[in-house]
Order: structure tokens, then sequence, then C-alpha cells
């Protein structure tokens, strides 16, 4: 079989995971490995050299469909998951990840002292880790029956974390905008939905709202122990970043 | 003060009933403290005492119960419709400035109590502000709060007011309103009161995920001396009624599946530390008893931070031995997660911790028979053994070795640390690179920063030495130092 070759080319997709496939599945064919991979939101448009990808889902199942047979399917996702990490050029770690997954088979889940497994895998990590922190730290204001709130994470964590509130609350209206990412999650009566979202503004909140907010601080105050006052502590659980959006740090 | 006596006679008999019929024969005074309570109450309900001061005052009368966790069970509302969901891990919301997780709204119902356990801030005989919230209050403050994700469910504990029945019964009101009113399914933690009736404690149990009864004492003679009111019977009574149920309770689970869970989390408790003169030891066989009798799902230390002076209770300006707190809680994890037994961590001859180097690192310098482990050999048992290697650790190093055998650069890369470990293993049966083995070398290294600065200001230059030498020579377990933190 012909070696892949580096080649001085950029693809562009559309930010997808089925969009990402569809390049691995044209440095493939083409045995070439570009020098970058760059999605929509990040592109300037006219980029020179730069090789614009269209999303096929035919081809994009093909790719899942060989993954899953000569990987295995944890890879497939392990896959999905990298793509909404913050590691740096991403993809192209992502499609070596699978030229040596395709080497070694299924095992290459377990070969965690790997440098690209590895990499992959730390910035796995780390996205379930802020997706979890998000659980607990997203803060809800209601407005008219809505519930909203907006986060800056460093990771693209909505996929992962949304779901988690329409279990919590089925009955209720939220929407979560992410600021870092530009979307939006929005979901109502039994359906979760994604949207690109740019320049939403925070709605204003009402008196009810304020009231609640207040007791939430107060309680917040209230339950520390002075004795046991440990600041550091406190900074590593709950890294500084997130507290510009919850109630009881404002 | 002394006018309700009058104002409300039948009260006043209600009140003499009760505790003639609870407590035997009382002294007169605390009839009529028990009355002033009762009036101060309705103070508080007819003045409408502002949700904020409620909020204030029951909170801070909770915060010292340490038990936060909401972990346990898993449940979402998507198939029974309402609100709330319970994920099995638990959910940290935020910290507080002590730098503790808070995931549920910990408060009491109210801080009238008719008990005068001698470390409590509420028992009756202390002279503070005394309110209570209404059920619906509560229950709504809960879903508001849940709404906005600040929390992940309820932690209800309560003063005993009136008697434990009154009490248990309004703790219920409370949670069904929350359960059926407000269709909550969230995590809920309610304290079973102690001398509650069984039935009560029943109905608090189906609409709770965890309850929990604080054993309070190490020992029964520390809780006779503290918590007058309080009888080891009437803590263990409830702890094994909750047991029982559980356990009938999956019978039935599985015959019927229909069947309302009865504390599906489990129970826990709570112990003070540092207030009674109990060792490490003592406190450890006690903890392990209970996961094994009782089986209970957590025990708490809390370390005693004084609010009132006593003659009975360390002086007001004792610091919380959190240092102590914080060894016990690693040990605690040592006997639920890494096999290890009471009697391994402590025994009658070293009965208290060692300051200066953590319960797993102890036992490692004193079992050098067991050691060096071999990375790619060793069981998962064993691995656990090895200091600085945690549950996950070991099973990242158990899948990685399947691919390949490991060296110490690949252990880095799996994120194991090895500045504790490198002493206790061998890879491929060799060493780690330029390892010298000074036991001192190994005993500074096995402590943390914090524990480092303080083995090193607790000895002037020449107590350090002479202690060097001590310890060269004589092995090196630390001599049984004296625990102040
Ligand atoms: S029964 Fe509880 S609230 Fe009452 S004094 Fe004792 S510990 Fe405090």
């Amino acid at each position: 079989m012909k070696n892949f070759t580096k080649q001085n080319i950029i693809y562009g997709y559309d930010g997808t995971f089925d969009g990402f496939l569809c390049c691995a599945f044209e440095s493939f064919s083409r045995r070439e490995i570009p020098s970058a991979i760059i999605s929509e939101k990040d592109s300037q448009p006219g980029l020179f050299g730069q090789f614009n990808i269209e999303t096929d889902f035919g081809k994009s199942e093909r790719v899942k469909r060989s993954v899953n047979e000569k990987i295995n399917p944890d890879a497939l996702i392990f896959l999905r998951d990298s793509l909404c990490t913050n590691l740096p050029d991403k993809e192209l770690v992502m499609l070596e990840f699978m030229r040596l997954g395709y080497k070694t088979g299924s095992k290459i889940m377990t070969m965690l002292s790997d440098n690209i497994v590895n990499a992959l895998n730390k910035a796995v990590r780390f996205l379930y880790n802020e997706s979890h922190h998000y659980k607990g730290f997203i803060r809800f204001s209601e407005v008219d029956g809505l519930f909203v709130s907006s986060i800056k994470p460093k990771n693209f964590v909505l996929p992962y974390t949304a779901p988690h509130f329409a279990q919590r609350m089925p009955e209720e209206k939220f929407i979560i905008i992410d600021e870092t990412n530009k979307a939006a999650c929005v979901y109502e009566k039994w359906k979760l939905s994604l949207f690109d979202a740019k320049d939403i503004t925070m709605p204003k909140t009402d008196e009810k709202e304020t009231f609640y907010r207040n007791l939430w601080k107060t309680f917040h105050e209230t339950i520390a122990i002075k004795e046991r006052f440990n600041p550091k502590c406190q900074n590593t659980h709950l890294p500084k970043r997130y507290r510009d959006r919850m109630t009881e740090f404002l | 003060m002394e006018k309700p006596l009058f104002t409300d006679p039948a009260a006043a008999r209600r009140m003499t009933d009760f505790t003639n019929a609870h407590n035997g024969i009382i002294p007169f005074y605390n009839c009529l403290f028990g009355i002033t309570l009762v009036f101060l109450l309705r103070i508080c309900h007819t003045l409408r005492m502002d949700i904020f001061e409620k909020l204030s005052i029951l909170g801070a009368a909770a915060k010292y119960d340490v038990a936060c966790t909401s972990s346990g069970t898993e449940q979402n509302s998507c198939e029974t419709g309402g609100m709330g969901s319970k994920v099995p891990c638990g959910i940290c919301h935020t910290f507080a400035a002590d730098g503790r997780c808070v995931s549920l709204l910990k408060v009491l119902l109210t801080n009238v109590c008719v008990y005068d356990c001698k470390y409590c801030f509420n028992r009756k005989s202390n002279d503070i502000k005394r309110t209570m919230f209404l059920p619906e209050e509560l229950a709504d403050l809960t879903i508001q709060f849940y709404k906005r994700n600040y929390i992940e469910g309820l932690f209800l504990s309560s003063g005993v007011i009136k008697n434990p029945d009154y009490t248990c019964e309004l703790m219920i009101k409370t949670l069904s309103i929350l359960r059926h009113t407000h269709r909550f399914n969230g995590y809920i933690h309610a304290k079973a009161i102690p001398g509650a009736d069984g039935k009560l404690l029943r109905q608090l149990g189906l609409l709770a995920d965890r309850m929990s009864v604080n054993i309070e004492m190490p020992s029964q003679n520390s809780l006779q001396l503290l918590a007058p009111d309080k009888s080891k019977n009437s803590i263990f009574a409830p702890m094994n009624f909750i047991k029982e149920n559980i356990s009938e309770n999956t019978k039935e689970l599985t015959v019927y599946k229909k069947v309302q869970k009865f504390v599906p989390a489990g129970q826990s408790t709570q112990m003070i530390i540092g207030a009674t003169p109990e060792t490490d030891n003592h406190i450890l066989k006690l903890t392990e008893n209970l996961y094994k009798k009782y089986k209970l799902k957590r025990v708490f230390f809390s370390a005693y931070t004084p609010v009132l002076s006593d003659k009975l209770l360390p002086s007001v300006d004792f610091k919380p031995p959190l240092l102590r707190e914080h060894r016990l809680y690693q040990a605690d994890w040592l006997m639920r997660y890494y096999n290890f037994s009471a009697d391994e961590i402590l025994d009658e001859k070293t009965p208290n911790f060692n300051p200066f180097i953590d319960p797993k690192c102890n036992w490692a310098v004193n079992h050098p028979e067991f050691f060096p482990v071999e990375v790619n050999k060793a069981s998962k048992d064993e691995l656990l053994r090895v200091p600085g290697i945690g549950v996950r650790s070991a099973l990242k190093i158990i899948a990685a070795r399947r691919y390949s055998a490991l060296d110490f650069d690949a252990l880095k890369k799996l994120g194991v640390v090895l500045k504790r470990a490198k002493y206790f293993i061998v890879c491929r049966g060799k060493q780690f690179d330029g390892l010298i083995i000074l036991k001192d070398q190994i005993l500074q290294a096995l402590m943390s920063k914090q524990e480092l600065t303080m083995y090193k200001d607790s000895f002037s230059p020449s107590q350090l030495e002479l202690f060097r030498e001590n310890l060269q020579t004589a092995g090196l377990p630390l001599p049984g130092l004296p625990l102040r933190t």
C-alpha cells in the first residue's frame, strides 16, 4: 500500500463530525496528510490553497462503518468527543489517531502511553471534566417562564451538558447560550436543539428573579464555617473563570 | 416573656404533659423554657420573620452537618414527569469560602429545640433567636433554587420542636409537599429524629433518598455526658430500624416492581471529633463496625468547632482538629475503596494517626516486606497498596500493560504521579533511575508540602537531628506524637 505523504494543502469543512469524517475519507483515499484542517467557523474565506470539502453523509457513513469494524466502536465515540475539545489542531491529531488505529486495530484504545492517544485522551478528559463542572455551575435565570443561562467554556460542552438539564426539568423551557462557540441549546417539550447563535443579549431580570438570587447569596455566605476558611481549596475546586456567571459571586 | 404562660393555658398543659411523659420528672424551669419556646415561635409566625433572616439562621444552624453528597441513586423525570433528576456521581453546585462542596440546600426546619445537647448551638439553654420554616415556604424555596440550578436537592434536619413525633410530622409534611405537590424527584436527605415513632420514620424514609441518624459522639460515655437527652438506644434503634426497612424493601422490590423505594440511597451518620477523649483507633473501629453492622453508606466526621463554652467541652479558643478529621477521612477511604481493615491502619500500640504522613504511606513504610511491587505483574489490590497509586491510576496501569510492558516513562505518560510511588515499585525488575533510598528522604517525599513544613517547624534543628537519627535506627514509624493542629 502506498505511504501517506504530507501535502501543502488545507482542508476546509463545516465543523460537524460528519464533515470531519469526509475530510478523513478524502485524506485516506488520496493517501495524503493535509497541512491543516479548518472548520468554517474559524476560517477566513478565500484562504490560499484551501480545499473545501463538502459534507456527504454517504461518505461519512462509510468511514463510521469502517472505524467501527476495523478499529472499534469506542474509537468512533472517542473521535466524536475529540472534535468537541479545544486541543489545537485536533483534526490533524485525530487523523493521525485513525491512521494508527487502522494499523493496530481495537487495542489502540488501551495504548495510553502512545503520544497521540495520550494527547487526545487528555483533551477528552478535560472536555468531560468541564462538562461535568458545568452541570453544577450553570446558573439559570427565570424570565417569563423561560430559564436562561449563558456560559463561556473552553471546550464545546453543550452536547454533553444540555441533555442533563433536559432530564432535570423536562417540563420547563430553557436555553443555554455558549459564547465561546457561538452556539445555543434550546429545550422545549421533550425536544433539545442546537443553534448557531451570535450576539445574544441576556434579558433583564425582574424582581422575583432578584429576590431568589439574593436569597441564594445569603445562603452561600452563611454556610461557610469561618474557622475553616480556606480560599485556596475553594479555588482549586471552583476555578475563578467560572465565577463571573455564578449568582453567588456576582 | 412571662406573659404567654397565662394566655394559653392549653398549650402550657400540653407542654407539661409532653415533657412529663417523655422525660419523666423534669425540673419546673425546663417546662417554663419549653413554653417560652412555643411563645417565641408564635412571635415568629405573627411577625412573619423575613425569609432572608430565617434562611440565614436556619442555614447557619445546619452548616456543621457535614453530609452533603447527593450521590447514590439514579433517576430522571422523563418517565415519571414532574421535575428533578438524580445523578449517581453527585454534583457540586458551588463551593463555600471554606472550600466545601455545596450540593444541597442544607437547613434546619427549625432551630427550636427541647433538648440540651452540650455541644450544640441550638440547645435549649442557649439564648438565641429562634425561628422555623413553614413547610410550604421551604418546599417553595427548594423548588426555586432547584430550577435555577443552585442545588441538587434538599438536606433537611431539625431541632426537636415540642417532641420527636411532632417534629417528624412537620418534616414529612414538607417532603410530601415537595414530592407530591411539586412532583419533585430530586435528591432529599432527611435526618431521622431520634425517638420518633417507627411509623413516622417509615413515612419519612419513603419520601427521602437518604436518611441519617447522627451517632454524634464516638462513645456511649461521651454521649451521655454531652447529650443527656439522647441515649445510645435512641440513636441505634432508628439506625437499625432504617437498616431493617431497607433490606425488607429490597426483598419487596424483587417481588413487586411497583413498590415505593425506602431510602434508596441508604443511610449515613456523623460524629463529632475532638470534643471528647476517644482515640483514632477507637473511632476507626467504630466506623468499620457501622459499615458492617448497620450497612451504612457513609460515615462522616466533623471536627469539633467550639460554639459554646461549657466545662465539659474544650475551651472556646480550641481550634477544630482539621488534620485529624482529614486523616479519618483518608482512613475511611482506605477501608471503603482500598480493602484495608481498621486493624491494618491503627492498633492499640499506635492508637492515633501519624500527623506527618497519611495512613496509606504509614502502612507502606511499616510493611517493607510487601514492596517493591512489580507494576507489570501486580494485581489491582497490590497496586492499590502503593503510596501515590489510586484507583484510577491502578486501572490505567492494568489497561495499558496489556498492550506493552510499562517502564517509568510510560507511567508518567499515563499520568501516574511518581513522587511517592517510585520508592515502592519496580518496572520490569528495574528501579527508578538514580533512586537513593535513604529513609529520611523517603519519609520527606511521602509528605505533602504542608506536612513537610509542619514537620520541620515542630522541631528545633538539634531536635530534628536527633529525631532523624532515631528514625534511622528505629525504623520508620514515627512515635505517637500528640495530635494537635
Ligand atoms: S437534639 Fe439536635 S438540635 Fe437539639 S440540642 Fe441536641 S443536637 Fe442540638
